[in-house]
C-alpha cells in the first residue's frame, strides 16, 4: 500500500470559484476521471486483493434460471444473485414504467441461504413492487440489446467472433434500467455499511454490482452460444470480450439527486477541484509523467471519435470535443509541457481557448499521470446529510441574508415574476412514484411540486428578510415564516461547503436535466453518454475494465481509456 | 416484513408534505421520526398518530412556540413545529412548553438542541431524560400513548445511558406505516397523457 501523502492545501493553487464550476453546462460537461466511483471500486479491490468466483449456475437452454458470482474481500463477502427471465420482446422498454426485465438481481450481503435464495426469487423479479430485506444492498435489473445480444449469440455460436463495428457503437449486451441501494424498497440502510473500507465513497455496493453484472452477461452469451451449438460454439475474444461494459438507461428519477444531496455534492465537486488545484501546483512535470499524459490524451481521442450521439444538445459537444482535443494536441506539440508548473499553464490556455466539454476533459486528463496526489481524495468523496441538518436559530437576520448573497447571488439577479424563470415544475407522479418535470403553466401540477429550486427559493426568503430587522434571529423569523425554513438550512449549510450548490436556474424554460445527469453519471465513471432527450440518457459502465479474473493482474486506471490498438 | 429506516424518514417527509407542512418543517418530521425509531421509540406511530389527529380535528395548531407566557395556555402545540424551534433555540429554549400533541416527537428535537450534558422534559409525571446521543425513560415503549399533555423542559445532572442501535422498523408498526403512505399520496400528481409522454421521448427504447 502507498503511504498516504502528506498534502497542504494551503499551498496549492486556489480551487476554481464555485460561482464558476457549478454552473449546468459545466458540470454538465463532466467526464470520468481517476476519481470516478467506478475506478475507485477497481482500485480498492486490487489493493485489498479480493476474488471472485461463480458458485451457482442454474441457467436453463432457454436461458432462465439462478446465477450467483460471489466477492471474497479480506473481512466479508458479498453475492450478486442474478435471475434470468424469458421476456416477451413486446415488454423489454427502458422506462420506469415497465413491469418485467430480461435480468432481475440483488447484491446479498454474505452468502445466502437456499431460504434465502427462495425469498428473493419470489421478490426480486417484482423489483419496486417486490421487497428485499436488510441483508441485501442493492436492486437491480437489466434488460438485453437487441441490437448485439442475439448478433454475438449467433456469430460465437458459429465459431466466428462478432462484429467489432457493431459493437463498438453500443458496447454493451445489456443495459440496467434501474440500480437502487441505500434502503430503497426494503435494502438494508447505508449506515449499516457505510463505514466498511471496502465501501468507502458513494455507490460503492450499486457499483460492484453492475461489474459483477458485466461477467453475467458475458458468461449468459457464451453459454446460450454453447447450448445453441456444442459443436461449434467458441468463447468470445479476449479483446472484444473487453469492449463491453454494462449499459444503463436513466431518467429523470436521477436528475433530483443531485439537489436532495448537498453535502455530498459539495464533497465529489470539492475533491475533484481539490485533485485540479494539486496537478495545477506541480513545478515541474517529470518525462514519465507526460508520457502518460500523451498516452491517456490519444485514448480520449479515440474515445471521442467512438462516441455517437445524435440528439441535438450532445451531438455538436462531441464535435466541440473532438476539435479541442485537436487544438490541444497541437498547441501541445508547439509548447511542450517543460518548464515551470507545466500544467497550471495548460490549465489557463484551454480556460480560453477549449470548450467547456473540452476544458474538463483536460481537467479529467491532467489527473490521469498523479495518482499519488489524487487517489487518497475519493476517500473523502462521500457525506452524512444529516450533519448539517440543524439549524443555528441564534443567527442574526443579518447573517442570513449575507449566506444569501454569497451562495445565491446568481439568483438575486433573476426575476422569478417572469414565466421563463419559473416555466418548470419538478413533481412525482401518482402512477410511479417518479420525478418528472412538468410545464408551469400549461398542466396542473404546480400544486405537486418538489423543492427542487433552491436559487428561486433562497431569493424569495431574501425578498422577505428584506422586511426584517437586521438584529433579529432566525429562530424568530422561521416562526412567522416556516416556508423559508428550507431555504434557511440550505443557505446555512453551504456558507461551509461551497460547491454544495449548483449556481443555475433548475425550473427555468431552458434548463436541461440531462445537464444534471452527466454531471452525476461522470462521477459514477460512465462514457458514451448519449442522451434520448433532454430528459432520458444512455451510458456505458465499466467498458474496457478488467473482469473479475483479470484484477490482480492488471492496472485497472490503464483501461479507463480505449486502448491505442483500437483506432 | 420490515423497513429500512431511510425509506420511513422519506416516507415521514412526504407524508408531513401531503398533510400541509412546509416543506422545511416536513424535513424536520423526518428526522424527528428517523432519530426515534434508530433510538428504539415508536416515532412512527407516535407521528402516524398525530397527524390523523389533525387531519380529523383540521387542528388549528398555534404557530406561536416561542411564547413563555404561554399567552393561551388552552392551545395545543405541533410536535413538529415547536420541536423545530426548540431544536433552532439550542439551550435557550424555555421551560414551560405548553400543550403537546404526542410529546415524544419533540425528544430528537431537545437531543439536537443538547450539545453537552443531558435534559429532562416531563409531563404527567412521566420523565424522559435526554441527550445529545440518546434518552431513557422507565416507560418508553407507551411513550406514543400519550395524546396530549402539558410539557416541561429542564437541564438535569443525569446522565443517560446510550441507547442500542435499531436499524429497522418491524412489521409492526405496518398500519402507521400505511397511514403515513396515504398521507404521502397527497403530494404525488395524478397522472396525464402529457406527464406519461414528458419522462421518456419518442425515440426507442428496445433496441
Amino acid at each position: 500500500m502507498p503511504q498516504p501523502l502528506k498534502i497542504n492545501d494551503s499551498l496549492v493553487n486556489p480551487l476554481r470559484p464555485p460561482a464558476s464550476v457549478m454552473r449546468l453546462a459545466r458540470i454538465g460537461s463532466f467526464h470520468q476521471s481517476r476519481l470516478s466511483f467506478m475506478r475507485v471500486l477497481l482500485r480498492r479491490l486490487k489493493q485489498q486483493g479480493w476474488r471472485f468466483d461463480r458458485p451457482v449456475w442454474k441457467i436453463d437452454e432457454q436461458g432462465v434460471g439462478l446465477a450467483t458470482y460471489r466477492a471474497i474481500g479480506p473481512e466479508r463477502t458479498y453475492t450478486l444473485v442474478a435471475f434470468a427471465h424469458d421476456l416477451p420482446d413486446d415488454q423489454r422498454s427502458d422506462r420506469v414504467i415497465a413491469e418485467a426485465w430480461d435480468a432481475t438481481f440483488t447484491l446479498y450481503d454474505g452468502e445466502p441461504s437456499e431460504e434465502d435464495i427462495a425469498r428473493l426469487r419470489d421478490q426480486v423479479p417484482l423489483q419496486e413492487a417486490g421487497r428485499i430485506s436488510e441483508t441485501e444492498l442493492v436492486l437491480a435489473r437489466a434488460n438485453r440489446s437487441v441490437r448485439l445480444f442475439g448478433h454475438v449469440i449467433d456469430r460465437l455460436a458459429s465459431g466466428t467472433q462478432p462484429d467489432r463495428d457493431l459493437i463498438e457503437p453500443v458496447g454493451y449486451l445489456m443495459r440496467t434500467t434501474a440500480v437502487y441501494g441505500s434502503g430503497k424498497f426494503g435494502a438494508t440502510d447505508r449506515d449499516k455499511w457505510a463505514n466498511r473500507v471496502e465501501f468507502r465513497g458513494s455507490f460503492q455496493p450499486e457499483l460492484l454490482s453492475v461489474w459483477l453484472i458485466r461477467s453475467f452477461t458475458i458468461d449468459l452469451v457464451e453459454y446460450l452460444a454453447q447450448v445453441k451449438a456444442p459443436e461449434t460454439a467458441v468463447p468470445l475474444s479476449y479483446d472484444l470480450r473487453h469492449r463491453f461494459g454494462v449499459g444503463n438507461s436513466t431518467g429523470l428519477g436521477l436528475a433530483p439527486f443531485l439537489v436532495t444531496h448537498p453535502a455530498l455534492i459539495h464533497s465529489w465537486v470539492h475533491a475533484r477541484e481539490t485533485a485540479l488545484a494539486r496537478v495545477r501546483s506541480i513545478e515541474i512535470a517529470s518525462e514519465e509523467k507526460i508520457a502518460v499524459f500523451h498516452n491517456r490524451l490519444a485514448r480520449a481521442r479515440i474515445n471521442a471519435e467512438n462516441w455517437q450521439a445524435d440528439h441535438a444538445y450532445q451531438a455538436p459537444k462531441i464535435v466541440s470535443l473532438r476539435n479541442d482535443l485537436d487544438s490541444l494536441t497541437r498547441h501541445l506539440e508547439a509548447n511542450p509541457l517543460i518548464g515551470p508548473h507545466p500544467w497550471n499553464r495548460l490549465h489557463e490556455w484551454a480556460e480560453s481557448a477549449l470548450s467547456l466539454e473540452g476544458q474538463e476533459q483536460l481537467v479529467s486528463l491532467m489527473m490521469e499521470p498523479y495518482g499519488e496526489f489524487v487517489d487518497e481524495l475519493a476517500d473523502n468523496m462521500s457525506a452524512d446529510e444529516d450533519a448539517s441538518f440543524h439549524i443555528d436559530g441564534t443567527m442574526t437576520v443579518a447573517g442570513l441574508k449575507e449566506l444569501v448573497e454569497t451562495s445565491y447571488g446568481w439568483a438575486l439577479s433573476v426575476d422569478f415574476n417572469k414565466k421563463e424563470s419559473i416555466a418548470r415544475v419538478w413533481y412525482v407522479s401518482e402512477e410511479k412514484l417518479e420525478p418528472r418535470l412538468g410545464e408551469r403553466f400549461d398542466e396542473p401540477v404546480e400544486p405537486y411540486e418538489q423543492p427542487l429550486a433552491p436559487g428561486r427559493d433562497a431569493a424569495a426568503m431574501y425578498d422577505t428578510l428584506q422586511t426584517w430587522d437586521d438584529t433579529s434571529t432566525v429562530a424568530a423569523f422561521l416562526i412567522e415564516h416556516p416556508e423559508h425554513r428550507r431555504a434557511t438550512r440550505r443557505a446555512q449549510l453551504s456558507a461551509g461547503l461551497s460547491f454544495a450548490e449548483i449556481r443555475d436556474n433548475t425550473i427555468a424554460e431552458d434548463m436541461l436535466p440531462i445537464d444534471l445527469l452527466r454531471c452525476k453519471l461522470s462521477f459514477f465513471g460512465a462514457t458514451k453518454f448519449d442522451p434520448r432527450s433532454d430528459r432520458w440518457v444512455r451510458i456505458t459502465m465499466f467498458q474496457g475494465a478488467p473482469f473479475p479474473d483479470e484484477l490482480s493482474d492488471t492496472d485497472p486506471d490503464d483501461l479507463a481509456y480505449p486502448p491505442l490498438a483500437a483506432s | 416484513m420490515s423497513w429500512s429506516l431511510r425509506e420511513t424518514q422519506t416516507l415521514t417527509i412526504k407524508a408531513a408534505r401531503g398533510a400541509g407542512l412546509s416543506w422545511g418543517l416536513a424535513e424536520e418530521a423526518g428526522y424527528a421520526v428517523h432519530w426515534l425509531q434508530a433510538h428504539g421509540a415508536p416515532g412512527v406511530r407516535a407521528f402516524a398518530n398525530y397527524l390523523s389527529w389533525r387531519d380529523a380535528a383540521e387542528a388549528e395548531l398555534t404557530a406561536v412556540t416561542v411564547d413563555p407566557e404561554l399567552a393561551d395556555p388552552n392551545a395545543v402545540r405541533c410536535p413538529i413545529t415547536l420541536g423545530a424551534t426548540l431544536s433552532d433555540l439550542g439551550e435557550s429554549a424555555p421551560p414551560r412548553l405548553g400543550i403537546v400533541r404526542q410529546p415524544i416527537l419533540l425528544v430528537p428535537f431537545i437531543a439536537a438542541a443538547t450539545p453537552l450534558g443531558s435534559r429532562c422534559l416531563t409531563w404527567k409525571g412521566t420523565e424522559v431524560l435526554i441527550s445529545r446521543t440518546g434518552f431513557s425513560c422507565p416507560t418508553a415503549d407507551q411513550l406514543s400513548e400519550f395524546d396530549q399533555v402539558e410539557c416541561q423542559l429542564s437541564k438535569t445532572p443525569n446522565v443517560v445511558p446510550p441507547n442500542n442501535p435499531t436499524l429497522r422498523v418491524p412489521e409492526s408498526e405496518s398500519l402507521s406505516m400505511t397511514v403515513l403512505g396515504e398521507f404521502a399520496a397527497h403530494t404525488y400528481a395524478p397522472a396525464t397523457d402529457q406527464s406519461r409522454a414528458g419522462a421518456g421521448s419518442s425515440r426507442s427504447d428496445n433496441d
